[in-house]
């Protein structure tokens, strides 16, 4: 097997819970006691996959949700402060610290002082985030929409690869801002309904959700478990600014392209963690882009999606379905798609509907974002 | 990394339809209700691309921005705030939304392979301009296309409390654009390194032994006495404003002059670049 990164720690705070091994359980709990009953609890104010805490402000919820994830990740992966210093950083994310402009701005309308926005960029998060590690190296933002964080850890994982750099730091962080929700609202991409439908014929849009993650990237794997990143590729198409091209060409383009850089064939990936947003446009795409990699290698692997555990986390989905995926294979199963029960016509396969027992596996992560941009991962803990 | 072509569109404070008028003249878009910030972005990539053949090649095109459309984020903040019933209209959603820059850059270029928005806080121009050098060092590109975008922040109060300019400094539509490949011939300049460094001891040794060099600093750097003490005859030219990726101006001034160069960006967390580049 070709792996020149490992992922050796990793966390995640999503509405599943405060952690990744919490996220995991109320999974499990959520598939055993039924999804639709879930999200009726939880969206009993709004259809949004919320953080369960709640904050004081949203400077508080930015600080306290940074600083967990990332502590928790560099303890796992056992960092030391001296080697924080070495780290390079990764962020991913779409809106970065929108809600805090939200505030400041709120603030400085209602003359309680302070400044119009709070910040003005995109490059508050990687500072902050910066001076919390004590990295000397300025991170690196990426904003390419829902692959944001996708593609800062491919970036990670080739810097490594390449001996650009020894140990890196990826962060995805989405939290709930106005801006964002009322954008994706007028954009009439929510769903009505209130239950996540991917690949659904009943599907009627996105629920959004807010989540943040960390992973630790470093060349050598520091327990058996640990998952090795074997190969990635991105594409953009250009066909519109809010949806991918219908044909779904670039998509199949990505994922077979990932698959080769990973020197894998499909036979050998275990499962395919599709993007699947659930808005028409992507159920479409995606499902012919999955069919035409099915066609092209005369085989089929199960597809499953995670969304409807913890929501549409935007530019954060990357690393944060991809943390909750890799911690459900190491507690045993892989999750089902909830919320499917009808397949749309024309497309050539059904996603999981119920879990499946599975403890290592080699994986295809796909993301599929604003403005064409594709990016697919491939993560492996076979052993080595 | 070979930079072949460079653009540089900065103008004093400029409204949106100006640009569109341009823009309407060189190029059919459907960009017809975007923000200031991605029209000039879209303005000056077509402008640095007139005459390079796109097709048969996987491009990696970079956008950088050290503010992007912040007009538009404060507008939209604002009127979430003062009318919390009112919607976030599609297109004002859309333009906050900088990611899509790079989309409508692609677009406009019918370029096949990626485009992303990168960036970095102070030094974002610098760290597109690493991603791209990697990834055409590495074959992950076959060609680059590179831009620092930024809109004037002349019509956005309280600009001080976020940039601090000297006096008197105007702050300027700025869209800079570097198309390069790995291809020696009929390049303009060679970019030799990139080097960053945590610390000014570490950097101050370095530029020491890079000889005899054109050496220009970005606007953090030029304000750093120790680095101004250690290399006195360094540049610093506002001479035409300022706007935000000041790096790109810089880069593609030394790219076009004839000796070799190094640039030199510091951010507000104390880290450097220094990019060291040789005009052919």
């Amino acid at each position: 097997m070709h792996a020149c990164s490992y992922i050796t720690g990793s966390s995640l705070l999503c509405s599943l819970g405060e952690g990744k091994r919490e996220a995991v359980q109320k999974a499990r709990s959520v598939i055993e006691n039924g999804y639709e009953r879930y999200v009726k609890q939880l969206f009993s104010q709004k259809a949004f996959y919320a953080l369960p805490r709640r904050y004081g402000t949203r400077s508080q919820k930015f600080e306290h949700t940074l600083e967990t994830v990332v502590k928790s990740a560099l303890e796992e992966a056992g960092i030391t402060p001296r080697e924080q210093e070495e780290l390079h950083i990764f962020i991913g994310s779409t809106s970065m610290n929108m809600g805090m402009n939200e505030e400041c701005n709120a603030s400085w309308l209602h003359k309680s002082g302070g400044r119009e926005v709070f910040n003005i960029g995109y490059g508050y998060v990687g500072e902050y985030l910066q001076r919390f590690t004590g990295s000397r190296h300025t991170p690196l933002s990426f904003l390419t929409a829902c692959t944001s964080s996708t593609n800062a850890l491919i970036y990670a994982a080739r810097m490594i690869e390449k001996k650009q750099i020894k140990k890196a730091l990826v962060v995805g962080v989405e939290l709930y801002n106005d801006t964002t929700y009322n954008g994706f609202s007028s954009l009439m991409l929510l769903s009505q309904k209130g239950v996540y439908r991917p690949f659904d014929a009943d599907s009627d849009g996105i629920i959004l959700g807010e989540g943040c993650s960390a992973m630790v990237l470093e060349e050598r794997p520091k327990s058996d478990g640990d998952f090795a990143y074997l190969g990635a590729a991105m594409h953009s198409d250009t066909y519109s600014e809010t949806t991918s091209n219908p044909d779904g060409i670039s998509i199949f383009e990505t994922m077979r392209d990932a698959l080769e850089d990973a020197q894998l064939g499909l036979e050998q990936i275990d499962c395919i963690k599709a993007h699947a947003t659930g808005s028409e446009n992507n159920n479409l795409s995606e499902a012919r882009g999955i069919d035409a990699l099915f066609a092209r290698h005369a085989t089929r692997v199960p597809v499953t999606a995670v969304k409807p555990f913890i929501g549409h986390t935007l530019g954060a989905s990357g690393s944060n379905e991809i943390v909750f995926m890799l911690e459900c294979v190491k507690a045993g199963f892989l999750p089902p798609t909830l919320g499917f029960e009808k397949g749309i016509e024309g497309i050539g396969f059904t996603p999981m509907q119920s879990a499946a027992a599975i403890e290592r596996g080699s994986f295809l992560f796909n993301f599929v974002g604003f403005g064409g941009s594709n990016s697919a991962v491939v993560l492996s803990n076979r052993e080595r | 990394m070979y930079i072949h072509k460079t653009h540089v569109l900065l103008q004093h404070c400029q409204p949106v339809k100006h640009y569109k008028d341009i823009l309407k003249r060189i190029k059919k878009t459907n960009l017809r209700r975007s923000s200031k910030y991605n029209i000039i972005a879209v303005l000056g990539a077509l402008q640095c691309m007139r005459g390079v053949e796109m097709k048969n090649a996987f491009w990696g095109i970079y956008v950088s921005s050290a503010y992007s459309c912040i007009e538009n984020v404060a507008e939209v903040v604002t009127r979430i705030n003062s009318e919390p019933e009112a919607p976030v209209m599609p297109f004002d959603f859309l333009n906050v939304n900088s990611n899509n820059v790079s989309f409508y850059v692609a677009q406009a270029l019918e370029a096949t392979g990626k485009n992303m928005v990168v960036t970095a806080e102070d030094l974002g121009f610098e760290k597109a301009l690493q991603t791209a050098d990697f990834d055409l060092c590495y074959g992950f590109v076959d060609r680059a296309l590179l831009g620092g975008v930024d809109t004037s922040l002349q019509n956005f109060d309280g600009a001080a409390d976020y940039v601090p300019l000297p006096d008197n400094t105007p702050s300027m539509d700025g869209s800079c654009w570097i198309y390069a490949n790995r291809e020696p011939e009929g390049a303009l300049a060679r970019i030799e390194k990139i080097e960053e460094f945590g610390t000014i001891e570490a950097l101050i040794p370095y530029l020491r032994n890079l000889g005899e060099r054109e050496v220009a600093l970005n606007l953090l750097a030029a304000q750093n006495s120790r680095l101004r003490e250690a290399f006195p005859r360094a540049s610093f030219d506002l001479r035409q404003g300022y706007y935000g990726s000041q790096g790109a101006l810089s880069l593609i001034t030394l790219a076009k002059g004839k000796r070799p160069a190094c640039y030199v960006a510091q951010s507000t967390q104390g880290a450097f670049f220094a990019i060291t580049l040789q005009p052919l």
